[in-house]
């Protein structure tokens, strides 16, 4: 089960964001850092055409610098806390108050990214002995703290105060009651539609909607034959299973939810049924 | 058409929210100022409907897949409707003219504490290379020292107060000094800071100790005056930017150790978004320091227009440190 963080709109109503999760961030993070390096490569070719010696690697170093220290922060500026590489894995920086995403939330994230990573290891690469083993020693320490925290942030998080959370395309699928042009020929009784609770109505509804996508109608029928033994339906009723099928999705529908208008929400067949 | 309840009810919204989707989407990928003003005016009518059908679905509508549809639109379009009101280039101005100086201006007691620890390692280490020229070498790394130490020659020292470089030279040292050295120790500083802020001072005084060092060098020759004239310039802006530096580290620091009325990791937050202010307004003075540090001082070499540059660097900082927050800035 994924974790995830939830957040009040001014409407008071909330809204649970699932976090990210580090296989996603390191993916998103070495796509950025790849977008990085084809970013500082482009203008060096050009540069290399044009000079060379001193004049290019000074220029070299500040491309450099400006790629290593700004590059996410310019993009996370201008995508709203999306990256190229976040918007490809579908990931979001987001103010943990729920608030408007602020610059200075930003600079602190990816400031903190260069005391984290790359600080220290540049430093230890060049270092020598123990004070490089202890620099290297802060990196692996600093990368694992978003696996121990609970709400999966990195030390930059925690300063700044945000989040990265997924934020994966809404997919509106079709309804499968709407399309349901049967007049009601079948009358199930409050008995029979209490033997099901709101998973078996979701499963039903997968099952009808992948029927009516692409006619799989072959587990229709052993189904369709459970549910009739199940709930004591007449077993001289020989009509198609589909049939049957749409017309019992509908009446547990409608009897489910006109339960839940009076408060009874039954989430399954396990829970006890209504007295 | 079926007389489910809650089918009514999506069939009366669906378009409201089919019409969001599209307009977040275009938000995400354009960003807001690609839509047109009706579009403008009609997002935040269709966010709070979506956001009340949400509610009413996740009461009522037992359609698979609704509620999770209704939550992940509404959430993308609350980032949207959320996001800061200025764009990047205004946000970028804004940072310059008020986010940072009033940064500057809330620390400048902490900045004042690493600025005198700074000039008492001038002091000490003027002090004490005067005495025993034989210190020099404890206080100034071999790389900084360049080859310029007790045994160099007058004239090999009054060379480099006065010399001038090609434009590439320039750039060169303008490269090397801004990425190299003082970026490091800006940074340095501030993490450092998380060590409860000792070594930040630590830090700033054998910085203090260097500089100090060779301005004893240079004064036993006489040059004590030009030595300085080369040195102020951007050094104003230079060692102010190390003190701000400091003192974002120690502001860290004292978030953790003396954190008042909030709770320590809330006040470490706070602390570090003060720091991350200080930092990148270091940064942003370091980049000029290395502007004045690579093009003037190589190419004015006359003490007057020195003298003059170190007279402006030095009242616009303390214009820009000492007077008080203007206007406060949310945190």
């Amino acid at each position: 089960m994924r974790r995830t963080v939830t957040i009040y709109t001014s409407e008071h109503v909330p809204l649970a964001w699932e976090l990210a999760a580090w296989p996603e961030r390191v993916t998103a993070f070495f796509l950025d850092f790849l977008a990085q390096l084809l970013l500082l490569l482009g203008p060096l070719i050009l540069l290399a055409l044009v000079s060379q010696g001193a004049l290019f690697n000074a220029l070299g170093v500040v491309f450099g610098f400006v790629m290593r220290n700004f590059y996410f922060t310019l993009a996370e500026l201008r995508g709203n806390g999306q990256t190229w590489g976040k918007r490809r894995c579908g990931l979001q920086v987001i103010a943990a108050d729920g608030g408007p995403l602020e610059p200075g939330m930003v600079f602190a994230r990816n400031l903190t990214r260069e005391l984290e990573c790359y600080v220290p290891l540049s430093a230890a690469a060049s270092g020598s002995g123990t004070m490089s083993v202890l620099l290297f020693l802060w990196f692996v320490a600093a990368g694992l703290v978003p696996l121990f925290s609970r709400t999966g942030q990195r030390l930059g998080d925690m300063i700044a105060g945000t989040l990265v959370v997924c934020v994966p395309k809404p997919s509106l699928l079709p309804d499968v009651a709407k399309s349901l042009q049967l007049k009601a020929t079948r009358h199930f009784t409050a008995d029979q539609l209490s033997v099901y609770g709101i998973k078996e109505l979701h499963v039903l509804d997968e099952l009808l909607q992948r029927a009516r996508e692409k006619d799989q109608s072959e587990g229709l029928a052993v189904v369709a034959s459970r549910i009739r033994k199940k709930i004591g339906w007449d077993p001289a009723d020989m009509s198609p299973p589909l049939d049957f099928l749409t017309e019992f999705y509908e009446a547990q529908r409608a009897h489910l939810e006109t339960r839940l208008l009076f408060g009874e929400r039954r989430e399954s067949k396990r829970q006890d049924k209504p007295t | 058409m079926s007389t489910l309840h809650s089918v009514k009810f999506r069939a009366e919204r669906e378009d409201g929210w089919r019409h969001l989707e599209a307009l977040v989407e275009a938000a995400e990928q354009r960003g807001l100022d690609s839509l047109t003003a009706e579009q403008l005016h009609l997002l935040p009518i269709l966010y709070r409907m979506t956001v009340s059908s949400l509610s009413v679905a996740r009461a009522t509508s037992l359609e698979r897949g609704l509620p999770e549809y209704l939550e992940r639109l509404s959430a993308r379009a609350h980032l949207v409707l959320h996001r800061p009101r200025v764009g990047l280039w205004r946000g970028l101005a804004q940072a310059l003219t008020e986010t940072l100086p009033n940064a500057l201006r809330e620390a400048r007691g902490l900045i004042g504490l690493t600025l005198f620890t700074l000039v008492l390692g001038v002091l000490v280490g003027h002090g004490l290379v005067a005495a025993d020229p034989a210190e020099y070498d404890s206080f100034v790394p071999e790389a900084l020292a360049n080859g310029r130490g007790p045994t160099s020659s007058t004239e090999s020292l009054r060379a480099v107060l006065y010399s001038k470089e090609s434009l590439t030279e320039t750039l060169v040292s303008f490269a090397a000094f801004l990425f190299a050295h003082n970026s490091q120790i800006a940074l340095g500083c501030i993490s450092l800071g998380i060590l409860a802020g000792v070594p930040v001072l630590l830090l700033a005084f054998s910085n203090g100790l260097t500089v100090g060092a060779f301005s004893a060098l240079y004064a036993s020759r006489g040059l004590l005056g030009d030595v300085w004239l080369w040195l102020l310039p951007h050094g104003v802006t230079e060692l102010l930017a190390i003190a701000v530096a400091g003192a974002a580290g120690l502001g860290l620091a004292a978030g953790w150790l003396f954190p008042g009325p909030h709770s320590r990791s809330d006040a470490l937050r706070l602390a570090g978004r003060r720091a991350a202010r200080l930092a990148a307004a270091a940064v942003v003075m370091l980049f000029f320091a290395a502007l004045i540090e690579g093009i003037v001082r190589q190419t004015v070499t006359d003490p007057w227009v020195r003298a003059g540059i170190i007279a402006v660097t030095a009242i616009f900082w303390a214009v820009v440190i000492v007077r008080g927050p203007t206007r406060r800035v949310p945190a």
